[in-house]
């Protein structure tokens, strides 16, 4: 069961990117710019799957910042993205990476990657 | 004189023109532009920071220079620092939302008016509290540029060869190799120096623009009137290459005691952590470029037993630090991370965990050799 989660999970993560691409191109031609995006890579300080609220920390040097961000509700991201994120499951401590838009309401996540980071 | 001799006299001659690096100088062999760059970088580490140039609203010092002052610019600070995290095994919180893992100890008089406070209320949440002094940045260039690989030879978490020392590499919150800080946490030098501008003196840079909270809460209005960022990037650069600039101090000339504890700093097991010369690899700054140095580290992370422990940072627990670089003991006049130790017989002491070993193998030497380890890392 775990390891089905997780296969879930990660397949979301891998097709994560396609799908939103697909979204993007089916914007019109001429249609408004899209919002600039912005890469956060960090430490999980807290997930809430339920609503897709993400706190990312990150630094530079000593001087440490949280990241708010919501992954991809379906107002945004289109509700086969919001399916698939609904898999994803990240705990306190695990390194990702966050592409995200900024929007009216915060920083929406487009593209969540968690980080192997290796073991000596 | 023989083509021999003419060769024989010339090495000897180059080995006594040796450049000696003293506390406070370049690394030998910058261009130049390089050393014009540190000249001018020094200014701005020894300027002095008001509210009207961005200081604060929290701080622990006015300048660079406030703390990194002893013998030279550069050198260490009588300040103590205090920082305060949140460890839940196996996992540590840094406290951001309250303020972040350094309690600064010093309000403006504008801060002070608004909220009543002289300095940073630690975290409730904290789980334990640190003190950290202010150590030397000499040869910082240097241990930034030692590559990933040759950190992680000198790593072994299983502790596969039996000698009770581990040591594993410290991480970013992005996951890279940790090289600065007593818990291992910043990756590079330029990452260091960055976020020290607003966190210690509270001056937001262009690389960290934002302020951080008062403790959790937003800065009061008015109380912070300098457009952020406070400090151009140009100032941000210089100040970074004067750190990077400054080079490993050349340790004094030993005596017969120094050469006999050189020896047995060696034979206990010290340098198993405190690996006395560290390689750089390669940079475009060719006087940085593959040099070996003197660094009396290992930059890894050690258990260093539930005496020493205080808080967690990054992956490291509470009983992990990483081995402090051993560079111009010659000045200290405190020793260890939260400068408890007198005396470099009581920091040697005060050492346990992966450690202990060692410590007692020092403990065990007659007074002689003890005075001989202790004039050895004076020496330093």
């Amino acid at each position: 069961m775990h390891c089905t989660s997780r296969a879930v999970a990660l397949t979301a993560m891998l097709l994560l990117p396609v799908v939103t691409h697909a979204a993007v191109d089916r914007h019109p031609q001429g249609a408004a710019q899209p919002a600039p995006s912005y890469t956060y890579q960090g430490t999980v300080r807290a997930f809430t799957a339920k609503t897709g609220a993400l706190d990312l920390i990150t630094g530079v040097g000593m001087a440490l910042r949280i990241v708010h961000v919501t992954l991809a509700p379906a107002a945004h991201a289109g509700g086969g993205t919001a399916a698939r994120l609904a898999g994803l499951e990240f705990k306190a401590g695990d390194v990702v990476r966050v592409e995200c838009h900024r929007t009216a309401t915060g920083l929406v996540a487009d593209r969540v990657e968690r980080i192997e980071v290796p073991k000596p | 004189m023989t083509p021999q001799r003419v060769a024989v006299a010339s090495l000897l001659l180059l080995a006594g023109c040796a450049k000696v690096v003293k506390p406070g100088d370049p690394v030998p062999g910058l261009t130049r532009q390089q050393r014009d760059r540190f000249a001018r970088g020094k200014t701005v580490f020894d300027s002095t920071f008001t509210p009207a140039t961005g200081l604060g609203p929290l701080f622990n010092a006015t300048g660079c220079g406030e703390c990194h002052e002893d013998p030279v610019a550069g050198g260490r600070g009588d300040e103590i620092e205090l920082h305060a995290t949140a460890f839940h095994a196996p996992t540590c919180d840094p406290l951001v939302e309250e303020g972040g893992p350094v309690a600064q100890l010093h309000t403006t008089p504008a801060l002070k008016q608004a909220l009543g406070i002289d300095s940073e209320p630690v975290p409730p949440s904290a789980t334990a509290r640190a003190h950290r002094t202010s150590p030397v940045v000499f040869g910082r260039g240097l241990l930034d540029l030692v590559p990933d690989s040759e950190i992680l030879s000198y790593a072994d978490p299983d502790d596969r060869n039996h000698d009770g020392i581990r040591g594993r590499p410290g991480r970013s919150l992005d996951g890279r190799i940790g090289r600065f800080g007593r818990k291992a946490l910043v990756p590079t030098l330029r990452e260091f120096n960055a976020g020290a501008f607003p966190t210690e003196i509270g001056v937001t840079d262009p690389e960290q623009p934002t302020e951080e909270s008062i403790g959790g809460q937003p800065i009061p209005p008015g109380v912070d009137p300098v457009a952020d960022p406070e400090i151009t990037q140009d100032a941000v650069d210089l100040a970074d290459d004067f750190v990077r600039f400054l080079g490993a101090p050349t340790a004094a000339k030993l005596g017969k005691d120094g050469r006999r504890g050189r020896d047995l700093f060696s034979q206990i097991g010290c340098a198993s952590c405190h690996i006395p010369k560290l390689r750089t690899g390669p940079s475009p700054i060719r006087a940085l470029a593959r040099r070996e140095f003197p660094a009396y580290t290992d930059l890894l992370l050690h258990d260093m037993g539930p005496e020493l422990a205080d808080i967690c940072l990054g992956i490291a627990t509470p009983q992990d630090f990483r081995t402090e670089p051993l560079l111009d003991l010659r000045d200290a006049k405190t020793f260890l991370h939260d400068g408890q130790a007198a005396s470099l017989e009581q920091a040697i002491e005060r050492h346990g965990g992966e450690a202990a070993g060692v410590r007692d193998r020092f403990k065990a030497l007659p007074a002689a050799d003890r005075n001989a380890v202790v004039a050895f890392l004076k020496a330093l």
